[in-house]
Order: structure tokens, then sequence, then C-alpha cells
């Protein structure tokens, strides 16, 4: 486990635990995790399935609360802040399952997103900030302007992408997010990822089985039965 | 505000739920709404029957308090005088009061042919006075129909005129106007009354009066003047033995009673009023039936329809559980996914009230004529196929209830007009609202309680 201390952190895990229990059993997932999160980072999280990845996901981006420790945003313990604030504000996540609104098209589903976050672009309307967001990762107007569940699950994730980037939030979470994207594609969300981190400073923290995407991060952490440990990067 | 744009979406995307839940609202609200109309309208037209029929109060002896104090079995009297002042209290529209004494036609006039054989004696008939001989229920039903002449009022009190049937008429070659010449009880006491009207008996002269056994178309109407023609040497206030108050409201008999008692005192002890209200309960009897029915259907059909809705909303809710998990990851306030959830029940619950208002009257309207023509039918057919006991017979040896003989001219009342209130639309629009709000808001708050992780990840 690595505790690396820097003077801005946008993310702080301190001795974060967490442990699932039914009527039967307790079974600990993660057992106390610390690590700061800095901004203008691309990192990748790896580990086995069952290792804890998507719960970590998950206490980072403000989904749950740990069950021990803490997790503070810029200084501000998250309980404070508030966690719906802070998914809000700072916030965003690409699911694993997508997890669209079906009921709207693409387009509908990254404008709510925008209405919902308060994001106003800095020139335009919010549907050509959404049309722009979903072209650049390949989805044209056409296919934007279809209800999601008639869209590929490929598209279906990009939409999701798409709708986390027009949040524009601090940090940007994401859950196997090339996971049904062919080659090309996957590389266009890597490219996007960099971007986001290396130019916008935004801090960019994706949970991944690939190793091609996690080549392409600046910092890879490996999650091991309920252990983060930061695994240096093959030169 | 994008969670109204949010609740639009949804409405117009889940077409097959929306109408499903359209579908039972409607169904919830025209039924209530249904129901309610029918009430209303039954209502009112009940109103309307008391309002002209108005409510006729007997004054009748008691017979409970018959010989109490005194011991004696005579049968009570009353003071005109008396009678006439609970007649001028503001709840009485018009009043009649009567007593009747033994009287002899004389002068050449004979008794109408189909009678019992003189029952008191030759040319014995029976004199009845009467205050005002329109307000005599057999009049005020339609039994009787005065044929020409004028009935007697209480401007004609000291007069000595008669109100005779067609039947002692046409024996008698009289018209209105003729002259008839009576004797009094006392078999000596002789005075000429003119005859101011002829009326009808539609019963034939062979039935008779229960009291003096007379054929019907023999008895004599007339005024108190006049018997006291009849009656040498009695002097003295009338007295009478019978009263009919009209009231010109049928819901004021209470306060009719309780005013009458405190005008006449004493004199009413041996007296009870009796509403009569039966004329008002055989035009009413099918509208009563036809509430009944009504009000049970939209109980039943309320609360199947109120289950039938909580069942959808709560299905809506669970189905729109990753929905909510997906939002509040956004981070968007519970209220908000509240408040979205209330405005798609309230539009589909505002439209649903808004059709059954469209819907509910015409339908409640011939439903309810239906349902009424066919009760009001057969009370009229149970009215029609009763027959009187046969004379001299009080009926019960033959399964005949006295009591049970229908009154005349009150067909019971075979139409209604539903009228919609918008204030019975606001309140089952309410109604109907509460019930969606309830059964969205239960399985909604159990939801929302839960963090987005669980509510997305829940059964994976």
């Amino acid at each position: 486990m690595s505790d690396v201390s820097t003077p801005t952190p946008v993310l702080r895990l301190v001795g974060v635990s967490h442990t699932y229990s039914d009527q039967r059993r307790r079974s600990a997932v993660l057992n106390g995790i610390s690590y700061s999160f800095e901004r203008g980072t691309f990192y990748t999280i790896l580990g086995p399935s069952g290792s804890g990845k998507t719960t970590l996901l998950s206490l980072a981006s403000g989904l749950d609360t740990p069950t021990k420790g803490t997790i503070s945003f810029d200084g501000r313990d998250l309980k404070e802040l508030g966690l719906g604030r802070y998914r809000n504000r700072h916030a965003a996540t690409v699911f694993q399952q997508y997890n669209l609104l079906t009921y709207m098209t693409a387009l509908q589903n990254v404008t709510a997103a925008m209405e919902i976050t308060g994001v106003k672009p800095a020139s335009g309307s919010r549907r050509a900030r959404a049309l722009e967001l979903l072209e650049r990762i390949g989805l044209d107007k056409a296919t934007a302007t279809r209800n999601v569940l008639r869209l590929s699950g490929g598209q279906q994730q990009r939409v999701a992408i798409a709708r986390a980037l027009a949040c524009d939030v601090d940090i940007l979470f994401a859950d196997e997010p090339t996971g049904n994207l062919d080659e090309d594609t996957a590389q266009g969300i890597i490219d996007t990822f960099r971007e986001l981190a290396h130019e916008q400073g935004k801090c960019v923290v994706v949970v991944t089985h690939s190793q091609h995407l996690a080549a392409q991060s600046d910092r890879i952490l490996v999650l091991r039965k309920g252990k983060l440990s930061e695994q240096a990067k093959a030169r | 505000m994008n969670f109204v744009k949010r609740a639009g979406l949804s409405l117009w995307a889940r077409k097959s739920r929306t109408l499903i839940t359209l579908a039972t609202f409607l169904a919830i609200s025209v039924m209530v709404l249904a129901g309610v109309l029918i009430d209303h309208a039954t209502a009112h037209a009940e109103q309307s029957v008391k309002r002209s029929v108005g409510a006729e109060v007997d004054l009748a002896m008691d017979l409970s308090k018959l010989g109490a104090g005194s011991g004696s079995l005579q049968a009570p009297q009353i003071d005109a005088a008396t009678v006439d002042k609970i007649g001028a209290l503001p709840q009485v529209q018009k009043y009649t009061y009567s007593t009747s004494d033994r009287a002899f036609l004389a002068g050449g006039a004979s008794l109408a042919d189909g009678g019992p054989p003189a029952p008191m004696g030759p040319g014995g008939t029976v004199y009845q006075a009467v205050l005002n001989s329109s307000v005599l229920p057999d009049f005020r039903s339609g039994m009787f129909t005065l044929l020409s002449g004028a009935h007697i009022t209480p401007a004609d009190k000291d007069k000595k005129q008669v109100l005779i049937e067609e039947r002692l008429a046409a024996k008698n070659h009289l018209k209105v106007g003729d002259k008839l010449t009576l004797t009094g009880n006392d078999e000596k006491t002789t005075a000429t009354f003119t005859v101011g009207g002829i009326y009808r008996d539609p019963r034939a002269a062979s039935e008779t009066d229960p009291d003096y056994y007379i054929s019907w178309a023999n008895m004599v109407y007339g005024t108190f003047g006049g018997l006291d023609a009849l009656d040498a040497g009695s002097g003295g206030l009338p007295q009478v033995s019978t009263a009919t108050f009209i009231l010109n409201d049928a819901d004021a008999q209470n306060a009719f009673k309780n005013a009458a008692k405190q005008a006449a005192g004493s004199a009413l002890d041996a007296f009870k009023l009796d509403v009569n209200s039966k004329a008002i309960q055989q035009m009413t009897g099918p509208l009563g039936s036809i509430r009944t029915t009504a009000t049970l259907a939209m109980w039943l059909m309320g609360i199947a329809g109120a289950a039938v809705l909580a069942l959808v909303a709560n299905l809506a809710v669970k189905q729109r559980r990753k929905e909510y998990g997906v939002l509040l990851a956004m981070g968007e306030k519970k209220t908000k996914l509240v408040w979205q959830q209330v405005l798609e029940i309230a539009a589909v619950a505002i439209l649903a009230v808004g059709l059954s208002s469209l819907i509910a009257p015409s339908l409640t309207q011939s439903a309810g004529q239906w349902l009424l023509g066919r009760d009001a039918s057969a009370a009229k057919q149970k009215i029609d196929a009763w027959k009187p006991p046969p004379p001299g017979s009080t009926g019960l040896g033959e399964g005949i209830d006295p009591n049970a003989k229908p009154v005349a001219n009150a067909d019971p009342i075979d139409k209604i007009t539903v009228a919609l209130d918008p204030a019975d639309l606001i309140a089952v629009g309410g109604v109907g609202l509460g019930i969606g709000l309830l059964a969205t808001a239960i399985p909604a708050t159990a939801v929302l309680r839960l963090s987005p992780r669980t509510i997305l990840t829940k059964g994976k």
C-alpha cells in the first residue's frame, strides 16, 4: 500500500475499510486503504475479479459510505460536504452497466446530466455541447437522437462516457469503460481521458482489467485482498 | 425545473404504463364520480318531491292515552279555535279539520243506489264537517276528483254548503247551486244546504265507510256552519276529532310539532301529531334503492380500483429503482425525484378526472335512468297490483294489509337529472390523486432511503 502525500490531493482516502454483511456472514472487501489522488493525473486500478475494485470506485465516487475510514475531497470530509453535493458538483461516474435513463435519447441523457449538475457551456447551448461530446466519442446526430435502448452496447457505453464528460467535474471515475468498445473507439476514449487529465487538470480514475489501458495511464494501482498498492510502470 | 421535462419524457416514453395508469385512474374516477352524481341526483329528486308534495301531519287521538286520568273511553275532541292556532303557525301551508255526525236526506231526496240497506235508518248518511275539503287526503292524493263547483274553503265556514258525490247528485238530479235538505241526528232539526260542488269517488257504491257502514257514494261533506245548523242547541265552540296540516317544507316536521305543542298546550294531551310521509315514501322508494346500489358499486369499484392503482404505482416505482439510482448518482436531489413522480401521477390523475367529467355525467344519466326506470316500473306494478279488501272485511283474513294501500297519484319517480358540480369533481380528483400519491410515495420513500450504490447493485 502506498500513501502518496501531495500538497493538494483532490481526493484522499484514509484508513478506508468496507464490509458487506448479511444475516449470515460479514465479508470484508476493503481493508484500511489510504491513498491520495491528484489533479491532472490519469489513474487505473487493476485487480482480479472480486477484489473490490468496483466497491472502491463506489466509495471514492460518493455512491456509498465506507464502513470505516474517511474520504475527503479538497480537504473536506465527504460526509461534511454531502455525498449528493459531491456527486453533483465534483465527481462523475461511468458505470460498467452504463446505467442510462432508458426513456430518453442519447442526447437527452447527456443534456439531463448537464441540467442536473447545473453545467452551462461557456458558449452555445447544452444541446450543442452534448452533440459535440457525443460526436467526439463517435456518435453522430442521428444516433444521438435515438432512444438509448435502440443503441448497441458499445454505443450505450459511449453515451455513458459522454454523459460523465458533460458534467465537467473535478474527478471522473469509470468502471471498465472500454470493455464493449472496438479497438479504435477504445483508444479514442483513452485519449479523451488522457486529455482530460493532462490538458484540463482533471483527476481520472479508471477501474479496468485491460493492461493496454493501464499502460497508457499515469499511475497504476493494484487492488488485491482488500489492499491497494501502486505498481511501478514499465518503461 | 428539469424534473418537469423528465416527467413529461417519462410519461411519453412509457406509453403503455401511462395508458394503464390512466385507464385505472379513469375507471376509478368515473365510478366514484358516478356514485356521487347519482347520490346527488337522487337527493335532489327526493328534495323536489318533498317540496312538491309537502309533508302532511295528521292530528289524531292518541289511543295510548285514551281513558287516562278520567277513566272515560270517550273519543277526545279538541276545539276548532285551538286547531286554528296550530294552523296559523308559520310552518303550515294549509290545513283542515273535520268532525262528523249522523244526518238524514230530507225533502224527498234519496240515497244513491247500490249501497247497503239503510244502516243508519231511512235516508241516513254521514255529514262530514270540514274546514277545507281540498286538503282532505283523498282529494290531495287524487282519489277524489272535483267534477263541478268548488271546494269547501275556510271562507265558507259559516255557510250552509255541501259537497256531494256524483252518484248521490245523479240520483236526486242535483247540480251545483241546487238545494238539498238534511235533518240532523236528533231527527228533528232540518236545514237546507246549497250544493257547492260535486265530486267523484271511484269506489263502488257497494263499498262502505268502515266507521258508519254507509256507502261512500252517500257521504256528504259540508261546512261547520251547516253542522251547527243541524245540531240545534249544541252551542259553544265547534269540536273536531281529526285535523290535517300541510307543511311548507317537509324538513320542518319537528319544528312544527314543537311549535304546535307550544301553541295548543294541554289541549293536545290526548292527541298525537303523525307525519304521513306515505306519498313521499311511495314516490321516492326507487330513488333510495338506486342510491344504495350506486353507493355500493361506487365503494366496491373505488376500493378495487384504488388497490389496482396502488399495485400499478408500486410496480412502477420498483421498475424505476435503477432510474432513481442513476439520477441520485448524478447528484439529483431526492425532493426533485419525488416531485417528478408526483408530477407524473398528477398529470395522469388530472387527465383522468378531466375525461371522467366528460364521460361520467352522460354515463350516469343513462345508467341511473335505466336503474331507476327498472325499479320505478317494479314499484308501479306493485302499486297497481294492490287490491282493497272486499266490502265488510278488514282484509287481514285475505292477507291484505290495509296500511299497504298505495297513495293515489303518487307514482314512483322514474326520472333523475344528473348535474355535475365542480366541487364534486375537485373532491373526486383530490381523492384519486391522494390514492395515487400515497401508493407512489410509500415505495418511493423506501427506495430513496437507500444509497445510490445499493439501489444500482441490488440483486446483482
